[in-house]
Formats: structure tokens, C-alpha cells, sequence
């Protein structure tokens, strides 16, 4: 059985002889995708021309998923977005493209994906349900937000030197509806071969995993927890906000009422007010934008720690496959050293037949045929196991990087946010406190005769 | 003046030294004090000496029951003019419980009724952020009816111990009645409505405010979420592991630091709702002032009934008796009638004439005070609404000190000095 004994990555071997792995050794593609990964959110308004986007994004494949469109037939009612493409790439005939593709194409496309790279991380969808259930207020909520995510995806796959290559991928981009229809049907088909040789033997799972690729597994599921406790206390903090906003946006009024009947406190009061009142408005600007920055993202995440687990899994399926046919082997072998001993090897054929020396022997080459084949199969398998294995590994290592720069962005974001808010309340009761030193009556307020 | 009012409301002003309380060391002061001393009776007390509530105290009720107890506020007094003679001592302590205080206040209210009374802090917090019942022995909210107390300005005070007053409650009763004057001064108008929208405006401002501090208390205690799952996160990560942790402490800090502000906010708070209670005082003379004239008015009615009746007399108009008996008066029994009606006439005027005198001066009086009132109010007012603005930049500038710190730890987590400028979204907000 073979697994990866490196201690440390070393593809760039590997790389001459198995075109299919990643290629490591180009470390400007790699900072190119480190660097790309600030592309990857959605823009903010619901249709956004080139001319507005970042002059400095330099990648050769850009994509923009926007305008959600609700279209209704006789059968059902669904929504589509737009797909803008910006290339420089050779395989593409054009240099922009634009479709409309709904959520149930998007699904096609990401099965295209794990089924022609099984052994890669494909990146993660959004739902089809919103899991909270808070995405439901609002149908507007719930359509921003999938579209957010699928934009995500689409760059990722982009970003992706082995996926954005694919076939399927280029035709999701470019294919009028008609065309994509065709090749839709198509595609399904393949589909139905492809899964029954991957699924079709075995159904046990692995022995054992080697310590890096548990390490993937383990630390998939701890960060899936802590990602998706950071959502919830983010969306629990966003409802008390909400309250918070309202009863700020209820004091103002009562200090203006108060200030028409007190004349000479009247423009501290009012200006109290007014300082309360741009603390609300700055309070709802940093509740407003939380989607867009703190929760999409997480989600994203989240998602990708299940999208991790879902590539382990068909690499474990690999796995299991060889470990399934080395096991065949050596039972094929010990079959054929009872057979050459002479013996009946056990079977229910050979219960009533005899075991002569020509039945014998014609049992031991069919056993030889077969044990040829299975270790033919093996050394094949041996091959795509240690395939899948250096490219689950490279794609963690790629997408380890991505986090590290998405997760500081995250809370970056956060950060700048809140020193925005504060910096902007504490302006506002700067202001209101000037207020109160330019109102000083000095004959007014003498010292208490205390 | 004391003298005087104490005598109209059947108090006698010699009263024996102090019997309750703990080491009294105050004598009242003898009557026909001495010339040096009638200078300072103008001012008020609080500019000879000083009065402060320094202490409290738990003291327990009886020897039967022992869960009964109070709490004793030390009053302490020291004379700081040198010239002020008199029977009050150079420095002098006692204590009084809340009870003591209470009686105090209406005995106040009845002696000087034009005065708006300061109001005492209450015996249970209302208007409190926190929905927890407050424990009134707490010792915070001790020391905060402490400050309340001390507020014992401008007043002509006698700090002895007064057996007084079962008049209060009848006063109090009648205070909350409608009264309908005919011609009243339209001052006293305008005051009452004044009183009374300041009274609402402060009520719908404390209201607002602590429901606000209520949700804003929640949103930042949920920060300690952020804090603990940042820290478990850290344990899970190798590169980020330093810099999410020391975020997450960042996190715990900027929750944990709204207690203080909040205790703070409490203690303004406290001055808002004195002024409310003050704004009671305001109606309740007013109130005052609307009986006294209502029992003129009364009076005068009074008086023209007699002037019909005495016309009626003279004229031996038949009366109730003469109707039934059919008798009619003789010139004996008319002329003692009318003299008899002219005898009440004349207690009635005389009674109209004291009452117009003392309710000029009710009127003087009052409308000076409300005066003092009304700057001390703007001057209090203003003060804690300064102290409430710079409260909420402390605050702001702690919130900004947290997050900066928050985003240092963010910028460390990829491991890169120069942190890169912030990356830019596409059609950013």
C-alpha cells in the first residue's frame, strides 16, 4: 500500500512525469492567485459595467456575476444572473462574453467539476436552502446573498490553474442557451458512466490515512465548528444591533421635544440630539454592510470546509479501491499456493467437480490470468492514489494561503469598520460638546453657593 | 419668618434637645435670638457651614425581629463662617434614617410651601436599566441616595429633630384634588403646564435612555462571543494562531469594559430624575397656590352670600320659619339678625384680608423661588448633560483604542510587516 511518505510536498518531481498535478514550481502563478483572491467579492450594486472595476486586476480571466433577473413560464418561476466574462486567454475566441445562467446550471457546472477532478478541492456553492432561516425575511436577502457566493465561485474556479481549464467550465461561460442545452443533456450521460466505475466496487472505507491527509480531515471539521460559531454570534450581534439603531433612533426625538420648552438649554439639547442621531446612522451604514463583509465570506468558508471534506472523501474512495484490490490479489494468491500444493482451492464450483491434475492446472492459469490483471489494476491504482493524494495536498496548500489572506481581509474589514464607526460617534459628540462651551452664560452659572 | 410661618402652622419653635436620634449635639436655638446672629437668618444655611452626608450604616430594628433593618446616614455639620454665633455648634453630628428624611421634606413642604422642594432620591431605583430589583441596602445605590441627600440647599434649615406633622397627609391629600379657581394668576398657569411638560419630557428621555443602554449593553457583552471563539479558533490554526488569539482578547476587553460606562451613565442619570421629581415640586406649589386661591374665592363667595342674607334681614324678607309658621320677624328679631350677620360679615372680611395678605406674599415668594429654581435647574441640567456628552466620547475613544489594537493583531496574522493596503472591492460601497 503505498502512501506518502514526503515529510514535505515534493511535487516539482512528480510534475515532469504527471502533467495532471499542479505545477509548484511557477511561484509567480502562485502569488498571482494569492494576490487575486481580493477579487473575489461580489460587487456591492446589482449591476456594475467593466469601466467601474479595478484597473489593477491583471489576471487573464475575470468574471463578474450580477443582475438577478426573475423569469416566469407557464411551468415555473426562477431567477437567472448574469455572467460577464473578461478574457485574454487563448482557448477563447472572444475577449467578453456575457450569459445568463440560473442556480440549477451552476450545480451542473461544480458536478462537471468533481467528476473530471475528483482528487481536487472544487469550490463550494451556496445552498440550495438558506440554513438559518433569517435569509427568508427577505427574498431580496436570500437572491443577494446566493449571488454573492456563486461570484465567489466562479472566481475561485477561475483562479484555479487546473479547473478554470476545463471544458465544461468554458462553455458555462460562453455557450448561447440553446447550445448550452445540448451540451447539458450531454453531459448527464457521461455523468452516469463516469460514477459507476468510481463507485462501482467497494463500499468499505480506508484503513488508515496517512498523518498529513488526517490532518486535513480533522482540521476541515474544527474550523467548519468554529467558522460557523463566528456566524452565528455575528447574526445574533446584527439583531441586537437592530434594536440598539431603534431605541438611539427614539431618543432623539425626546431631546428635541424637550429642548422646544427649555430655551436656554435648548441648543445643548438639540445638539445632543443631533449627535445621537449621526451615531444611529453610522451604527446602521455598519449593520448594513455586514453581509456583504462579514457573513458572506464566513459562509464561504464554511462551506469550503465541507467542500474539503467532500474531496477527502472521493480521495478515501480511491483508497479504498486499491486497498480493496490488494486484498483481492492476496487471496488470489493464496488460492493459487493451495492449487499448486495440489489442493482443491474452496468454492462452491469445485464442491461436485474433481480435482484432477488438468483441472488443477487449468485453475492455476486462470488464477495466474487474473492475478496479472488485478496487479496490473493495482500498480493503477497505486498511481491515481498517490495522484489524488499530492494534489489533495498541493490544493490545501494553495488554498491554506487564500485563507490565510481572506480571513485577515475578513476581519480586517471588521476592524476598519467598527474604527470607522467610532472614529465618526466620536466626532459627532466632539462637535455637540462645542456646542456647549460656545452656550456658556458665564453670569448664569456662578458657583454653587454651596 | 421661621418663627413666624411655625407659629401659623401650630408648631412651637422651642423645642426640647434633641430626644431621637444618636449624639445630638445641637440645642435649638432660644427664642429672641441676638442681634448677631439675624444677618445670617436672611442667608441660607448653607453658606455658614457645611452639611454633608458622609457615611452609611446598617442598623438593625428591635430586638425581636432581627431580618427588620435600615440604613442610618451619618449627617455631619461643621460652621464655616466664624462669625456665625448662635446655638448651633461648631461641628456637630448625627444620624437619621430615610424615614427621617422623608418627614423632613413634608415638614418643609408645609412650612414653605412657595418653595420648590427638593426632592429626596428614592427609596427604590425606578427608571434603571437593568429589570433587576434592586436590593435597597445595595451599598452603590446607598452611596448614590447618599449624593441625592446631601442636596440640602438653600434652605433656612433648622437641623434639630421636629415632632410634627399629621398636617402633611391631609396636605398631600388635598394637593391631588381638582380645583377650579375663577380668577387665578395666570403665572401659576403657564407654571403648572410647564411643570408638567417638563415632568413628561424628562420621563419619555429617561425611559428612551435606559432601554438604549439596555441594548447597547447586550450588543457589547455578545463581543465576548467573538472573544471566545476567536480564541478557540487559534488553537486550530498554526499561522494565525498568535494574532486570532490576541484578537480575541481584544474582543473580551471591549466587552467587559461597558460596566464601568454604564455605572458612570447611572450617576447622570440619577441627576435627570432628581429634576423630574423637582418638576412634582413645581406642579405641587402651583397647587398650593391654586387652593389658597380657591379659598379665597370661596371667601368672597361667602361674603356676597352674607350681603344678600343681611339684605333679606333688613328687609324682613320672609324666612324658612315664616313659610312654615307663618311668622313674620319683629323689628327686635330682625335688627339681632342683622347684627349678627354683620358680625359674621365682618370675621369674614377680616378673614378675606389675611388670607389676600398671605396670599401675596405666597405669590411673592413662590414666583422668587421658582426663579432660583428655574437657574439652578439650567445650571444642574446643563452639567449633566455635559458630563453625559463627554462620557459617551471616553467611550468612543475606548471602543477606537480596542479596535485599533484589533486590527494590529488582524494585520500580524499573515505573517508580512508592511501590511498591504487594504484591498479593494469591486464597485466598493
Amino acid at each position: 500500500m503505498a502512501s506518502p511518505t514526503m515529510a514535505t510536498l515534493d511535487v516539482t518531481q512528480e510534475a515532469a512525469v504527471k502533467p495532471s498535478v499542479l505545477n509548484l514550481a511557477d511561484e509567480s502563478s502562485m502569488i498571482d492567485e494569492v494576490n487575486n483572491s481580493q477579487y473575489i467579492a461580489t460587487p456591492s450594486v446589482a449591476s456594475v459595467s467593466w469601466d467601474d472595476l479595478d484597473p489593477t486586476d491583471t489576471r487573464d480571466l475575470q468574471i463578474k456575476v450580477d443582475d438577478p433577473q426573475k423569469h416566469v413560464t407557464s411551468m415555473e418561476t426562477y431567477i437567472t444572473f448574469r455572467i460577464s466574462t473578461k478574457t485574454s486567454r487563448a482557448e477563447f475566441d472572444d475577449s467578453e462574453y456575457s450569459v445568463r445562467r440560473r442556480y440549477n446550471e451552476f450545480l451542473w457546472l461544480r458536478a462537471r467539476l468533481t467528476e473530471a477532478y475528483p482528487t481536487h478541492i472544487v469550490p463550494p456553492l451556496p445552498e440550495k436552502h438558506s440554513l438559518l432561516g433569517q435569509l427568508d425575511r427577505y427574498q431580496r436577502d436570500f437572491i443577494r446573498s446566493r449571488m454573492a457566493l456563486l461570484h465567489r465561485f466562479m472566481n475561485r474556479v477561475a483562479d484555479h490553474p487546473v479547473l478554470s481549464c476545463n471544458d465544461s467550465f468554458k462553455l458555462f461561460l460562453v455557450s448561447k442557451p440553446s447550445e448550452f442545452a445540448v451540451h447539458r443533456s450531454r453531459g448527464r450521460s457521461v455523468l452516469n458512466r463516469v460514477s459507476e466505475s468510481l463507485h462501482g466496487l467497494t463500499t468499505a472505507g480506508v484503513q488508515s490515512r496517512s498523518p498529513e491527509i488526517q490532518r486535513v480531515l480533522d482540521y476541515a471539521e474544527k474550523l467548519s465548528d468554529k467558522l460557523t460559531a463566528l456566524e452565528k454570534a455575528s447574526s445574533r450581534i446584527h439583531k441586537d444591533k437592530t434594536v440598539m439603531i431603534g431605541e438611539m433612533q427614539r431618543l432623539h426625538p425626546t431631546l428635541t421635544l424637550m429642548s422646544a420648552s427649555e430655551p436656554e438649554l435648548g441648543p445643548l439639547l438639540r445638539a445632543a440630539a443631533g449627535a445621537v442621531s449621526r451615531c444611529a446612522a453610522a451604527e446602521q451604514a455598519v449593520t448594513d454592510a455586514q453581509p456583504a463583509q462579514l457573513e458572506q465570506p464566513l459562509r464561504e468558508y464554511v462551506l469550503y470546509a465541507e467542500a474539503i471534506r467532500e474531496a477527502l472523501g472521493r480521495r478515501d474512495a480511491v483508497q479504498a479501491q486499491f486497498e480493496a484490490t490488494a486484498a483481492e490479489i492476496q487471496r488470489k494468491e493464496a488460492e493459487r499456493a493451495q492449487v499448486n500444493a495440489g489442493h482443491a482451492p474452496s468454492g462452491l464450483s469445485w464442491v461436485f467437480s474433481r480435482a484432477t491434475p488438468e483441472a488443477l492446472k487449468a485453475e492455476e492459469e486462470k488464477l495466474g490470468k487474473q492475478l496479472h490483471q488485478l496487479k496490473v489494476d493495482l500498480e493503477s491504482l497505486n498511481d491515481r492514489l498517490e495522484c489524488a493524494n499530492s494534489n489533495l495536498l498541493a490544493d490545501m496548500e494553495r488554498w491554506e494561503k487564500l485563507k490565510v489572506r481572506d480571513i485577515s481581509q475578513l476581519l480586517g474589514t471588521m476592524g476598519d469598520s467598527q474604527i470607522n464607526f467610532y472614529e465618526e460617534c466620536l466626532a459627532s459628540w466632539e462637535s455637540a460638546l462645542a456646542v456647549s462651551e460656545m452656550t456658556l452664560d458665564p453670569a448664569r452659572d456662578r458657583p454653587s453657593a454651596n | 419668618m421661621d418663627d413666624h410661618d411655625a407659629e401659623e402652622n401650630g408648631i412651637s419653635n422651642n423645642l426640647p434637645p434633641e430626644a431621637n436620634g444618636t449624639g445630638a449635639l445641637e440645642t435649638p436655638q432660644p427664642p429672641g435670638a441676638d442681634a448677631a446672629e439675624k444677618d445670617f437668618k436672611k442667608e441660607p444655611l448653607c453658606t455658614v457651614m457645611e452639611i454633608s452626608v458622609s457615611e452609611s450604616e446598617r442598623r438593625y430594628n428591635g430586638s425581636m425581629n432581627l431580618t427588620e433593618y435600615y440604613t442610618a446616614y451619618l449627617i455631619e455639620t461643621r460652621v464655616t463662617e466664624p462669625t456665625f454665633g448662635g446655638a448651633l455648634s461648631r461641628q456637630g453630628a448625627l444620624w437619621r434614617r430615610y424615614s427621617e428624611f422623608e418627614t423632613l421634606a413634608g415638614y418643609l413642604g408645609e412650612a414653605y410651601p412657595y418653595v420648590v422642594t427638593p426632592p429626596l432620591p428614592e427609596k427604590r431605583a425606578s427608571h434603571v436599566w437593568q429589570k433587576l430589583a434592586t436590593d435597597p441596602f445595595d451599598s452603590e445605590f446607598i452611596d448614590r441616595r447618599r449624593v441625592g441627600l446631601e442636596d440640602e440647599r438653600d434652605w433656612k434649615e433648622i437641623v434639630t429633630g421636629t415632632g410634627y406633622l399629621e398636617k402633611v397627609e391631609r396636605q398631600l391629600k388635598s394637593l391631588n384634588a381638582t380645583i377650579r379657581v375663577k380668577k387665578g394668576d395666570s403665572r401659576f398657569d403657564e407654571l403648572l403646564t410647564y411643570g408638567r411638560e417638563l415632568e413628561t419630557h424628562l420621563s419619555n428621555v429617561l425611559r428612551s435612555r435606559a432601554r438604549l443602554t439596555d441594548a447597547t449593553y447586550a450588543v457589547r457583552r455578545q463581543h465576548a462571543n467573538y472573544g471566545r471563539v476567536l480564541s478557540q479558533w487559534s488553537a486550530v490554526e498554526t499561522q494565525m494562531g498568535d494574532g486570532l488569539q490576541r484578537a480575541g482578547h481584544y474582543m473580551d476587553a471591549h466587552a467587559a469594559s461597558i460596566d464601568t460606562f454604564v455605572e458612570e451613565e447611572e450617576v447622570y442619570i440619577d441627576q435627570l430624575k432628581e429634576y423630574m421629581y423637582y418638576a412634582a415640586a413645581l406642579q405641587a406649589v402651583c397647587h398650593k397656590y391654586t387652593m389658597r386661591q380657591y379659598q379665597l374665592e370661596r371667601l368672597d363667595d361667602t361674603l356676597s352670600q352674607l350681603s344678600q342674607r343681611r339684605e333679606n334681614a333688613l328687609q324682613g324678607k320672609p324666612s324658612l320659619m315664616w313659610r312654615l309658621l307663618g311668622s313674620v320677624d319683629t323689628d327686635e328679631v330682625r335688627e339681632m339678625k342683622v347684627a349678627d350677620i354683620d358680625q359674621q360679615v365682618a370675621d369674614t372680611e377680616q378673614q378675606i384680608r389675611q388670607h389676600t395678605e398671605q396670599l401675596s406674599e405666597f405669590v411673592e415668594k413662590a414666583l422668587e423661588d421658582v426663579q432660583r429654581f428655574h437657574s439652578r435647574k439650567v445650571k444642574d441640567l446643563r452639567e449633566t448633560i455635559v458630563n453625559y456628552m463627554k462620557l459617551q466620547i471616553r467611550i468612543c475613544k475606548k471602543g477606537l483604542q480596542t479596535w485599533r489594537h484589533f486590527r494590529d493583531c488582524v494585520d500580524s496574522l499573515e505573517g508580512q510587516p508592511p501590511p498591504v493596503p487594504p484591498p479593494q472591492e469591486i464597485g466598493s460601497p
